[in-house]
């Protein structure tokens, strides 16, 4: 009963508190920190004296909780929607070396956890050293693959050591399998069972395209009978070649409204829990759902710059890995965090948003949507998420262009 | 635990949490939900599960299933479980920084900061 010890950060409203066994990271108040036994911080006095001279405004927390580790570009396939770029001839890789460096500084800024991603990152023979130094550094490591390459003996390595691993799916049908060009499905069914065998928790992340949306059911279906954990469904975004294809295989507006309403039904027949992302906000939000159970559940929108950032596979953070950075290096995000525009330019949305995000219900909550997918639309990331049902209504309403509609153009070059 | 969700919740919650959550424990579980005590404070916000995707942050919109007690139960009981963890972690505090965090019982390392 007694597991793991947990680990803690302070924060200006009290502090984060990790479990791993079970999976839990809680926002808790002063009170409930000065009640376990920690001291009062430093930090508390600051934020005091901050509210007392009226500039308290501070959204973000003192650090990433969670950063996105891109490990390496290579990837056996080449999906035509990959936001990494990722493919057979990618080469830029960052050393042993400069990954532990990496997770030595941010295990220093007070991170919980990592998700490492490519690219495939079972190419990398070091997978298991990088994840290694993270669990020694107190971070746990969590992982992103298509299973492409996995062995019993890696799956063996992995047990104890991931938090939890997922493997990347299409869809199950035969005509979906390649609906992006590579049959990653296969790799996934081989894997599964694997990953199951040597007791590594995992779950299935499956990219929501309208193509792939109307066959959800037959994933999940899957997924329930292969054990997983969950199924994560990750919003399509114009990043990496995704760009190229976005237009084409983005939501319509009828299965962005579907989606909330599928995916608790979805649910409920296949006793699956069901993930959706940060950027899957506006889809939640239009139906208006109770703010309060989404604030306590952390079902919220972007949270890039607030308590999460991305480490590119050349090294440099940004503050979301579907968003470019500035160039700068990922061992110095730490002290990078309270001054960086990378990180800037996310946190300001709400302080002054456009309509019709400024009359929103749900604007500290959705947070505006996706910036990726605003930049990409509108080539603002201070705009609003085009694709948002309310603001696709608003424009409609006006008489402006619905970004979100079938007959829209990308407004940065692809 | 209390609502008709329960086999939606991740395994490792449901049976940590089911001491903390009134009603469902027994005379072992009991025992340890004295010993977490009554927690001060409350919990803001929580996550459950771990995140491996490596772009995207998913969080489970099971929450949504359940009735408002279900949820309430469910911050109640792992704020029980928090405290008890702390109060049976008996670690010595690792590597804090002069920004804070630490691992186990925490407090001695502070009085420094």
């Amino acid at each position: 009963m007694s597991g793991r010890p947990p680990r803690w950060r302070y924060e200006r409203f009290g502090g984060i508190i990790a479990l791993e066994d079970p999976p839990v990271l809680a926002h808790v108040d002063r009170d409930f920190i000065r009640g376990v036994g920690i001291a009062p911080s430093p930090l508390w006095e600051r934020a005091d004296a901050d509210e007392a001279a009226g500039e308290a405004d501070v959204e973000h927390l003192s650090g990433p909780v969670e950063v996105h580790l891109t490990l390496t570009r290579r990837c056996p396939m080449k999906c035509d929607h990959c936001y990494t770029d990722s493919g057979p001839e990618a080469t830029d890789e960052r050393s042993t070396a400069d990954l532990r460096d990496e997770i030595d500084a941010l295990a220093e800024a007070g991170v919980f956890h990592l998700a490492m991603g490519g690219g495939e990152p079972l190419l990398r023979d070091d997978l298991i050293e990088v994840a290694r130094h993270a669990r020694a550094r107190g971070v746990v490591p969590n992982l992103t693959t298509t299973g492409a390459g996995l062995t019993p003996a890696k799956a063996a390595a992995m047990a104890g050591l991931f938090g939890k691993v997922n493997l990347s799916v299409d869809g199950v049908r035969e005509g979906l399998r390649r609906v992006f060009g590579e049959d990653k499905t296969s790799h996934a069914e081989r894997a599964a069972p694997i990953l199951r065998a040597a007791g590594v928790a995992f779950g299935l992340n499956v990219v929501v395209t309208r193509e792939t949306f109307d066959h959800l059911d037959e994933v999940v279906a899957w997924a329930s009978r292969e054990g997983a954990e969950d199924v994560e469904l990750l919003r399509f975004k114009p990043a990496g070649r995704g760009r190229d294809v976005y237009l084409r295989h983005r939501l319509d507006e009828p299965r962005r409204r579907a989606l909330f309403p599928r995916v608790l039904e979805l649910m409920r027949r296949h006793r699956v829990p069901l993930k959706l992302d940060c950027s899957s906000a506006p889809f939640v939000a239009v139906h208006a759902p109770d703010r309060e159970r989404m604030d306590q559940f952390d079902v919220v929108g972007c949270i890039g710059g607030m308590s999460l950032a991305g480490i590119d596979a050349d090294g440099t953070f940004s503050a979301c890995s579907f968003y470019p950075g500035r160039g700068e290096a990922g061992r110095e995000l730490p002290e990078r965090w309270e001054s960086s525009e990378a990180f800037a330019e996310f946190r300001r949305y709400t302080k002054a948003p456009p309509e019709p995000c400024a009359g929103c219900a749900y604007l500290e909550t959705c947070r505006g949507g996706c910036r990726a997918v605003a930049r990409f639309l509108t080539d603002s990331v201070d705009a609003p998420d085009p694709e948002c049902l309310a603001v696709a209504a608003w424009h409609r309403e006006r008489g402006l262009p619905d970004l979100g509609g079938d007959d829209a153009v990308a407004r940065v070059e692809v | 635990m209390t609502h008709d969700h329960d086999d939606l919740l991740d395994e490792r919650l449901r049976r940590a949490l089911a001491p903390f959550a009134s009603g469902d424990a027994d005379a072992g579980d009991a025992e340890i939900a004295e010993a977490g005590a009554r927690p001060r404070g409350r919990i803001l916000r929580m996550r459950m599960g771990f995140n491996p995707n490596s772009s995207s942050v998913g969080t489970t919109v099971v929450v949504f299933l359940w009735t408002m007690i279900g949820a309430s139960t469910v911050l109640a009981a792992t704020a029980g479980l928090l405290a008890y963890r702390f109060a049976n972690a008996g670690a010595s505090p690792d590597e804090a920084d002069e920004g804070g965090g630490g691992e186990g019982a925490g407090g001695e390392e502070e009085a420094a900061a």
